[in-house]
């Protein structure tokens, strides 16, 4: 009988092979899904778990706020439970690349604990070598081979001396690496450059110039043989964690001492070394200062003997002076007598010349009286000859009176003469001419007196003069000498003014250089007063940000394990239900037989239940594999453009599969079960009768007569069919609506995720360039390199702006941000718009108001609008602010703020250090040419990077995407497919007799069609509109549960989304419809009809 | 509803039997009025509405109201087939034929599912309504106590008529017994 029982299942199953067909997709789509997004985060956290245990990732790191040594290692190394310890050492540092600067994190790498996975090349083998990230070469252009130079600021040993972190500063890559430490792209903040670490490099310890550890990496023993994300692991390990922390009192301790003991010898020798350095300098200024006293003393007295000596030359001088004003005064008087004398004596002279010219003249008298009795001979003598001569008388007589006439002349000249001359006698002049001869010696023995005397006066003058001369000549050649002296002194005394200045300035550095060592000193003994003791940090694995992201990362998915199947399990329970239903109501008659026959309910059942279980396990079994095959690597490939894991492990999850299969089992078999006890509750008697159709209802639209009575009589039967049948009913809205909300989540997630980066570097971040400059620039120095910029044609305009890391503090929850500070607030929107995502329009402006802060930051941290905010910028100051507006962006968090509002709030100013740049539409190789350009071009310029590489990078999760929808599409419309397959072929097989019916009162085939498919069309339509709720609904749950914390998905949902749910939804009904029109066609109205007998 | 092996089926000249499936149901739908057994009325509507079933789709319908008045079912307009008995379902069933103003009207055992005294009522209306409404009945039965109420009895044996009756005075119902 058994094998009876079976052989009727089997043929149950050929012949309903359609509705074995639906229990079996809808179950396979339930537990595909379920199985394949509840394994993705398992499988995940087993492909990071198997990656760190094959590089031997530590399980616990140590690090100790002042260095660890060889010692702690040794130490920690016999701590219990603990299989290898080793030390590393990690500084940050810059390295430069041409014109171009980028932060690294510098590490030493190690073959022991956490191993490098290899990608290229070679690890290094001397200190002259490194490893560098692979995005580092893609980042800077390097390829192996190439030398870079390492920038690391020099480091202070343990004896407290500044010495040099590397040996080689530059080092040759040569190799590259993925670090199991740094698995996602997050790579920590710095001190140094813009604040973010941009690349990781590996150097050998050898490198490292100093003997101390910064970390010290530990390997648990057994800990490998467990999944780090178990809490088997995290038991094992919290256990060393705690003997770590016991032994750590002690190795501090001891570390503590070595510094101390260090720090304090060197304060004391650096006592005595300033105590005697301040006696010899003390003593060298003292020496000086009695040089310089000596030296005034001189110069004092040398002053009094100038004054004196000058006094002395004076009174001398004025005595020759005296002296010969004398000489003057007495050559004076002996003028004036001369003058006298020479008066009488010109007197004299006057007088003699008067007497001489007296006798002159009448010597000339007596001579011309003379001549005349010379010449009255002479005529005499003539008139004599003339008279002898004469020859007449009259001429005798005449010369006769004449010779008369002279004769009497002659006589009274004779007596004239005479006269004259005893005159002359009487005046006892008898020589006339020796007279005046003795007159005119006379006169020239006065004048020859009279110019001695003047000569002599003339002499005495010039002998004064010459006195006067050589005083003065004295004055001056002693005044001179005097003044000599005097300014000699000044010279002396001004170069004793500057060396008592000198002395002074010297006196005062000393003082100062004393006051500073003696500050240091003080510093240093402060310091070590201060000397904490060292805080060890003993972390384990989750305190690795990329690995605890990861794991982070992948329990999203596992929650969406949570959703998605539930609507496939309720559809295959209810389908499960309506299936079972028709079939054991169709077999009523055959059970009551059986039960007639004596079979018990187990027995009868049993086809049933094998039935459902058979379809279910199948369908389960492929669902498994499906589901364990396809989407834990669809995620882990999506999750692949942030974390750096190899190709994810898919692992058969025993757990998972049987609690879907659990789950599947418990609404199909369940059905079943609940349907077969309904059935066999009645009586054989019952049973063998047709079931007696499913009573009439009056539907609420009824009670609503306004509505009611507008109705067509056609609509009023579709209205109370709707109606009638109330798992179906909710069968089909449940799978149509769930059909319409996964088309529009796929199409939705895949208009998110890609709208993110059109959105993100076309609509909210419009330049295409960013170039940071080496240091902080002055507005008017920026303002050059904006020019320099800008004479680059592709470069269209500049903006350039303060970017810092900064923190927000609230609830222990600090998120590191970007903060930007445009110079120029009113031209921001130019570069990054700022703008409310709903209201896109709405742009918004930087005030001094407050700072802006990005969406997501704000969700994150629960910021709204006008709610203050501690922001700790990288100085770790911290500052309230308000938040005056949140703005639209969709990767990495940023706060915009203006630099004034800056200034006030953290009084403090800032200048730019980035420059945004707009350019031409540019391809990949003009875009290098012009960062190459930037970068030679300017020393100020220390990186470029265009927006284009970061929209490369997240170019990829495309493809993913689309499959994600190809998936949910396929899903959506088997889901479809299934349950509108499922209601017409039910509202057939059940309502046969009525289709038989209407068809022989005269329908028409379409009109029969309609007769049906318009409740199919109802139902799908109410199903649609349910759906496009549910598909907002579900697009923002898978977005939110998806997103991670620096992405935000647009949480919106495009009209052509819902357009295409609809479309699709619509498309797989129509498939449906086209099948029932075929089958109602097929419909025999005598055998529907018979059948009832 | 099902088509001749042989032979040919002629009613009003037309030879039915060479019909296509689209002219049958046409044909069905504007001259042909179907009583069955079990009265396959739709479940789900009211007496008044599985008769409008009928008449929203033919040319000249009668009224449903008076035809189930006629039957009479007045007060039973907004009931349920599930509300009625099998009489009453029936007489819904013969209001649902009539009302499409049929040339003819098939009755396939209209009695078969109802006890005596309500089969002869049934019976009673159907021949009330030939003669009133003049509309051509046939009723189809394997009880042959009803012959004598026929106006033209036609034996049918494997699917072939072998003999015709014509009762020149049909026996009033009242006076059929089975």
């Amino acid at each position: 009988m058994k094998t009876a029982l079976f052989k009727d299942g089997i043929k149950e199953i050929v012949k309903s092979y359609k509705r074995f067909i639906s229990i079996l997709l809808i179950v396979l789509l339930g537990v595909g899904f379920f199985a394949g997004l509840r394994a993705a985060s398992p499988d995940m956290k087993a492909t990071v778990d198997q990656y760190f245990d094959s590089l031997n990732v530590m399980d616990i790191q140590v690090i100790s706020t002042l260095g660890l040594t060889d010692d702690d290692v040794e130490a920690i190394k016999n701590v219990q439970g603990i299989e290898n310890a080793e030390g590393s050492y990690q500084a940050d540092a810059i390295v430069k690349i041409g014109e171009e600067e980028v932060v690294v994190k510098l590490e030493t790498f190690s073959n022991n604990i956490n191993k490098l996975n290899l990608v290229e090349g070679k690890l290094p083998e001397n200190q002259s070598e490194c490893v560098v990230e692979e995005r580092f070469l893609q980042g800077t252009g390097h390829s192996i081979g190439d030398t870079i130079e390492i920038d690391v600021d020099d480091v202070t040993n343990d004896d407290g001396e500044t010495e040099k972190l590397l040996k080689n500063n530059k080092v040759t890559i040569v190799g590259t690496v993925k670090s199991p430490l740094y698995i996602s792209t997050e790579r920590g903040s710095t001190k140094l450059g813009s604040g973010v670490i941009d690349y990781y490099v590996y150097i050998p310890k050898e490198n490292i110039n100093i003997d101390m550890y910064t970390n010290i990496y530990v390997a648990v023993s057994g800990a490998k043989d467990l999944n780090s994300t178990s809490n088997k692991y995290s038991d094992l390990v919290s256990e060393v964690e705690d003997n770590l922390e016991a032994i750590s009192e002690e190795r501090r301790e001891a570390r503590y001492n070595e510094l101390y003991d260090s720090a304090n010898s060197k304060i004391q020798d650096a006592q005595k070394e300033l105590d005697d350095k301040k006696k010899d300098a003390e003593k060298e200024l003292d020496d000086a200062q009695k040089e310089i006293d000596d030296g005034k003393k001189e110069i004092e007295e040398g002053k009094a003997q100038i004054e004196s000596n000058r006094n002395t030359a004076y009174t001398e001088f004025a005595n020759a002076e005296a002296e010969i004003e004398n000489g003057w005064d007495e050559l004076e008087s002996n003028k004036q007598t001369f003058e006298n004398s020479k008066k009488d004596a010109e007197e004299q002279i006057a007088e003699y010349q008067k007497q001489k010219e007296t006798l002159e003249q009448t010597n000339e008298q007596l001579n011309t009286l003379k001549d005349n009795l010379e010449t009255a001979n002479i005529t005499l003598e003539k008139l004599n000859e003339q008279l002898e001569s004469a020859d007449t008388d009259e001429e005798k007589t005449a010369i006769q009176a004449q010779i008369t006439e002279v004769n009497k002349n002659i006589q009274i000249l004779q007596a004239t003469i005479t006269g004259i001359e005893s005159e002359l006698k009487n005046q006892g002049i008898t020589d006339i001419k020796a007279t005046i001869q003795a007159i005119e010696s006379g006169i020239e023995k006065a004048n020859s007196e009279l110019s001695d005397g003047e000569k002599q006066i003339k002499e005495a003058e010039q002998q004064l003069k010459d006195a006067e001369a050589e005083l003065q000549s004295q004055k001056n050649s002693t005044y001179y000498q005097l003044n000599q002296a005097e300014e000699e002194l000044d010279q002396a005394e001004k170069d004793l003014q500057d060396g008592e200045k000198e002395l002074k300035e010297a006196r005062k550095e000393f003082d100062e250089q004393i006051a500073e060592a003696e500050e240091k000193l003080q510093e240093a003994k402060d310091d070590l007063k201060e000397l904490e003791r060292p805080e060890w940090y003993v972390l384990d694995r989750d305190m690795n940000t990329g690995y605890a992201s990861y794991v982070q990362d992948t329990d999203r998915v596992a929650s969406l394990a949570e959703v998605f199947p539930v609507v496939f399990f309720l559809v295959a329970a209810l389908i499960s239900l309506t299936s079972m239903n028709r079939m054991v109501e169709e077999e009523r008659v055959q059970i009551g037989t059986l039960k007639a026959l004596g079979y018990n309910k187990l027995q009868i059942s049993r086809k049933y239940i094998i039935y459902a279980l058979l379809a279910t396990i199948i369908g389960g079994i492929i669902g498994v594999f499906i589901g364990f095959n396809l989407i834990p690597k669809i995620i882990a490939d999506m999750y692949a453009m942030v974390y750096e894991v190899p190709e994810v492990i898919l692992q058969f999850n025993w757990d998972i599969a049987t609690l879907g299969m659990a789950a599947a089992l418990l609404c199909t078999v369940g059905a079943t079960i609940y349907t077969c006890t309904n059935v066999l509750r009645h009586k054989p008697a019952t049973l063998m009768r047709p079931k007696s159709p499913k009573p009439g209802k009056r539907v609420i639209l009824e009670k609503i007569p306004f509505i009611w009575k507008r109705l067509s009589f056609t609509a009023k039967v579709t209205a109370r069919n709707v109606f009638r049948y109330k798992k179906r009913f909710m069968m089909t809205i449940i799978g149509v609506c769930g059909c319409t909300s996964l088309i529009i989540a796929g199409f939705a997630l895949r208009d998110s995720i890609s709208s993110m980066i059109p959105n993100q570097f076309g609509e909210i971040n419009k330049y295409n360039l960013t170039i940071s400059l080496k240091e902080e620039k002055s507005a008017d120095y920026l303002k050059k390199i904006e020019e320099e910029i800008l004479q680059n044609e592709q470069i269209t305009s500049v903006l350039s702006a303060n970017v810092q890391s900064v923190k927000i503090i609230k609830d222990d929850n600090n998120q590191s941000i970007q903060l930007i500070m445009p110079s120029d607030t009113n031209r921001l929107n130019e570069f990054i718009t700022l703008r409310d995502r709903k209201k896109q329009d709405n742009t918004y402006t930087l005030d001094n108001s407050g700072i802006i802060i990005t969406e997501k930051l704000s969700q994150l941290l629960n910021i709204k609008q006008g709610d203050t905010i501690t922001l700790e910028n990288s100085d770790g100051d911290r500052r309230e602010v308000q938040v005056s507006k949140i703005t639209e962006n969709y990767i990495m968090h940023y706060i915009y703020m203006s630099p004034e509002l800056y200034n006030e709030v953290f009084d403090a100013k800032i200048e730019s250090n980035q420059i945004y740049a707009k350019t031409q539409e540019m391809n990949e190789n003009e875009e290098d040419e012009l960062g190459r350009i930037l970068l030679n071009d300017s020393n100020e310029i220390s990186g470029v990077s265009f927006t284009s590489a970061s929209e490369d990078m997240f170019a990829t999760v495309m493809d993913n995407m689309d499959m994600v929808v190809w998936i949910l599409i396929i899903a959506a419309g088997l889901l479809a497919l299934v349950v509108l397959y499922n209601l017409l072929n039910a509202n057939i097989s059940e309502r046969i007799r009525e289709l038989a019916t209407i068809k022989v009162l005269g329908f028409y085939d379409r009109e029969v069609y309609s007769y049906i498919a318009r409740e199919t069309i109802i139902l799908t339509v109410i199903g649609i509109l349910f759906g496009l709720v549910g598909g907002y609904f579900l697009t923002m749950y898978v977005l939110k549960t998806c997103e991670l914390d620096i992405t935000m998905f647009n949480p919106e949902v495009s009209i052509l989304s819902y357009v295409l749910g609809i479309v699709i939804t619509v498309f797989f009904a129509v498939i449906v419809n086209v099948v029932t029109y075929f089958s109602l066609k097929k419909i025999d109205m005598i055998e529907s009809l018979k059948s009832v007998e | 509803m099902d088509s001749a092996t042989s032979g040919s089926v002629i009613i009003d000249k037309k030879d039915i039997s060479k019909f296509k499936k689209k002219e049958l149901t046409k044909y069905r739908r504007e001259d042909i009025g179907f009583v069955f057994q079990f009265y396959n009325l739709v479940q789900n509507l009211t007496a008044l509405e599985n008769v409008e079933l009928a008449t929203q789709i033919c040319r000249h319908p009668l009224d449903p109201k008076i035809m189930l008045e006629k039957v009479g079912l007045k007060d039973r307009l907004k009931n349920f087939p599930s509300q009625l008995s099998g009489g009453e379902q029936q007489r819904v069933a013969i209001a649902r034929a009539i009302a499409k103003n049929p040339k003819l009207l098939l009755c396939d055992e209209p009695t078969g599912a109802l006890d005596y005294k309500t089969g002869k009522q049934i019976l009673q209306l159907l021949q009330d309504t030939c003669r009133k409404e003049k509309m051509t009945v046939i009723i189809i039965t394997h009880n042959s106590a009803l012959t004598p109420m026929a106006d033209r009895v036609i034996h049918f044996k494997n699917g072939t008529a072998f003999d015709i009756q014509i009762n020149q005075n049909p026996t009033p119902i009242s006076q059929i017994e089975w």
